[in-house]
């Protein structure tokens, strides 16, 4: 009971480093940052991919898609449907710093909800397609994938981050 | 937050004042500790994560220290002192050093070692500092344990000095937060002083700030922008600093403390030894009282002594940055104080005061500049500038644009870097009721203009706030 006693609290500072290492990790993890330029994502990206039902957006389609703007960030790429009738879409966007993660992923939940109410009823395929999306936002980074192949769309990206 | 932001003023101070002014005394020290959580947590709450633990872990710390103290287990004691102290530097080394450390790696290596780059928690080495001098003041047995872990919360948390210091030693602050006393006569010294403070910072820091960054973000530098960016940041770094110290010491005055003041007109002094006891004196005390002393201080051999020098100034400015033009500015303290200590310390008294004077604060100046500098080849190229080498012309119209508009600026913040304000000041409060109700309009007028400033401008932070 002695040695109980006389080591409870290194014992406790212990379990506090690693409660603390293990919030560093979390840390570092979320907020890992890329120096991969958004032309080399985005070309590993779309290399492989069939891209006929999407196009490319300019900085205008950009505001009102996802009521981002461009100039605030490194850049950003966007593929958007073709035709209305389509829901295959890329979002890539490198951020200027982490701060900015959560005002992108609200746009993307904003523009992801907006498509499933769009969707929702009638368009089957497209909305289980928004429903298997990917919304990925790592460090300074950050992808909106909804794609058939969107998994293999997100390995690509990976591997060069 | 920040001090000089309408949320600080008109919302945290208010709103904290009343909810300690109307908790009994057992519940102050928990206020303080709260409000000093809400107040580092605003920004960037996750941090609020690294506080709660460096609380806990050195509150724990300090208990076994002072438990093996009492019970004359020195080894023990030693042991948890290192462990604990190397807990708090490596954490202050994964933010502040880590990508300055894997930055050099990669250059003398040729490797390409990524740190991820997060922000570094605001004023993690000042409260560091203040964590460390709890854990050395009970190892050293200055104080005893503090087993109210609220109190000890209260202490480390404290908002008025917990961002931008100044670092107070624990020993200064335990019987404060053990008992304190307040009246509506500190109460009102400590407004006067953050009014003060407030309009230092918003008036004259921030108008210098941009007259500094203009100046030095020129295309081409004559001698006399060199200079002139040289006088700017001078003032600029001793207004913006002191007057989060003048509002940091106000506050705590409001909430009953006593902190002990941190510039004493610096750029006053004869001498560079002199400089440092009148620039940022919480931090020399702090280097003084736990590297300098425990290193042998001066009473060991000369070599052991320019030896614990130019540790602690190494260390100096390693604290203030992670890069090698910080270490450069407190080596060149280092070796400055050295000459004035075992070269100059006979030959200073025959020099008249002016020139000392002069000679000190053209020293500290051509310092400052290591100090602004991105880099240390910047530090060099721009002091060249200053002296001729590299510069475009002795005078450029756009040097004497920005002397004309900045010159009444500058006047004012460098009568305002002397006693002359202060004594002035003194004089008409001792003048009587007439004295006291100028006083009064006086920091009034100071309160409405920094308003008005702070309402316009964007934000602005401190200088200190990234070290």
């Amino acid at each position: 009971m002695k040695r109980i006693s006389d080591y409870w609290i290194p014992c406790v500072m212990g379990v506090l480093v690693i409660l603390l290492i293990a919030f560093l990790v979390l840390l570092q993890s979320d907020g890992k940052i890329s120096d991969t330029s958004i032309e080399d994502v985005s070309a590993a990206a779309t290399d492989s991919l069939d891209m006929s039902a999407m196009q490319a957006a300019d900085s205008n389609m950009i505001k009102r898609l996802y009521g981002l703007n461009p100039s605030e960030y490194e850049g950003i790429v966007l593929y958007y449907p073709v035709t209305n009738m389509d829901a295959q879409e890329l979002l890539i966007v490198r951020m200027k710093d982490t701060s900015q993660q959560d005002t992108v992923a609200a746009a993307i939940e904003s523009r992801l909800t907006a498509q499933k109410n769009s969707f929702e009823g009638y368009g089957v395929e497209q909305f289980e397609l928004l429903s298997n999306s990917i919304t990925e936002i790592s460090g300074n980074y950050a992808f909106f994938i909804v794609h058939p192949d969107a998994k293999t769309v997100l390995a690509n990206i990976r591997k060069v981050l | 937050m920040v001090f000089n932001s309408i949320l600080f003023i008109f919302v945290f101070l208010p709103v904290s004042l009343l909810l300690y002014y109307v908790t009994p005394t057992r519940g102050k020290n928990l206020i303080l500790a709260l409000t000093g959580l809400v107040f580092y947590s605003w920004g960037t709450p996750e941090y609020i994560v690294l506080m709660l633990f460096s609380i806990l872990f050195n509150y724990l710390a300090g208990l076994d220290i002072g438990r093996s103290k009492e019970k004359s287990q020195s080894r023990r004691a030693q042991v948890m002192l290192i462990a604990s102290v190397a807990v708090n530097l490596l954490l202050l080394g994964f933010f502040k050093y880590w990508e300055f450390l894997l930055n050099n790696i990669n250059g003398l290596l040729h490797t390409s070692f990524k740190s991820a780059e997060l922000p570094m928690p605001i004023g993690i080495s000042f409260y560091t500092f203040t964590i460390l001098s709890y854990l050395f003041d009970v190892y050293h047995e200055k104080v005893s344990a503090q087993k109210n872990l609220i109190d000890l919360s209260a202490y480390v948390t404290f908002f008025p000095k917990l961002i931008s210091g100044p670092i107070v030693e624990y020993n200064q602050m335990e019987p404060q937060l053990k008992k304190r006393h307040v009246d509506i006569v500190k109460f009102g010294e400590g407004a006067r002083l953050l009014i003060l403070g407030l309009g230092k910072k918003v008036i004259l820091a921030d108008n210098l700030n941009a007259a500094f960054i203009a100046v030095t973000g020129l295309d081409s530098v004559s001698v006399l922008s060199a200079w002139l960016g040289c006088i700017l940041y001078t003032l600029l770094i001793y207004m913006d600093f002191s007057s989060y110290s003048d509002m940091a010491i106000g506050i705590a005055k409001m909430f009953g403390f006593e902190i002990e003041k941190n510039f004493d007109y610096p750029y006053c002094s004869k001498s560079i030894t002199e400089f440092w006891r009148r620039w940022h004196i919480s931090l020399g005390r702090w280097f003084r009282d736990y590297i300098y002393i425990p290193l042998g201080g001066n009473r060991c051999s000369t070599l052991t002594n320019i030896r614990n020098i130019l540790i602690v100034w190494f260390l100096t400015g390693f604290w203030h940055g992670a890069a090698w033009n910080f270490i450069f500015w407190g080596l060149y303290y280092g070796a400055l104080l050295l000459i004035e200590k075992f070269l100059m310390k006979d030959i200073l008294s025959y020099i008249p005061s002016a020139v000392q004077h002069v000679f000190s604060v053209f020293l500290v100046m051509i310092g400052w500049v290591f100090f602004f500098s991105p880099s240390l080849s910047f530090a060099f190229s721009w002091i060249g500038m200053m002296f001729g080498i590299g510069a475009a012309g002795a005078v450029d119209t756009a040097a004497l644009y920005y002397l004309a508009g900045n010159g009444l600026l500058m006047l004012i913040s460098a009568i305002g870097c002397t006693p002359v304000a202060a004594k002035i000041g003194r004089r008409v409060l001792n003048i009587g009721k007439g004295g006291t109700i100028a006083g009064v309009l006086c920091s009034a007028a100071i309160l409405l203009c920094s308003i008005a400033y702070m309402i316009n401008a964007t934000y602005s932070s401190f200088l200190y706030f990234k070290f």
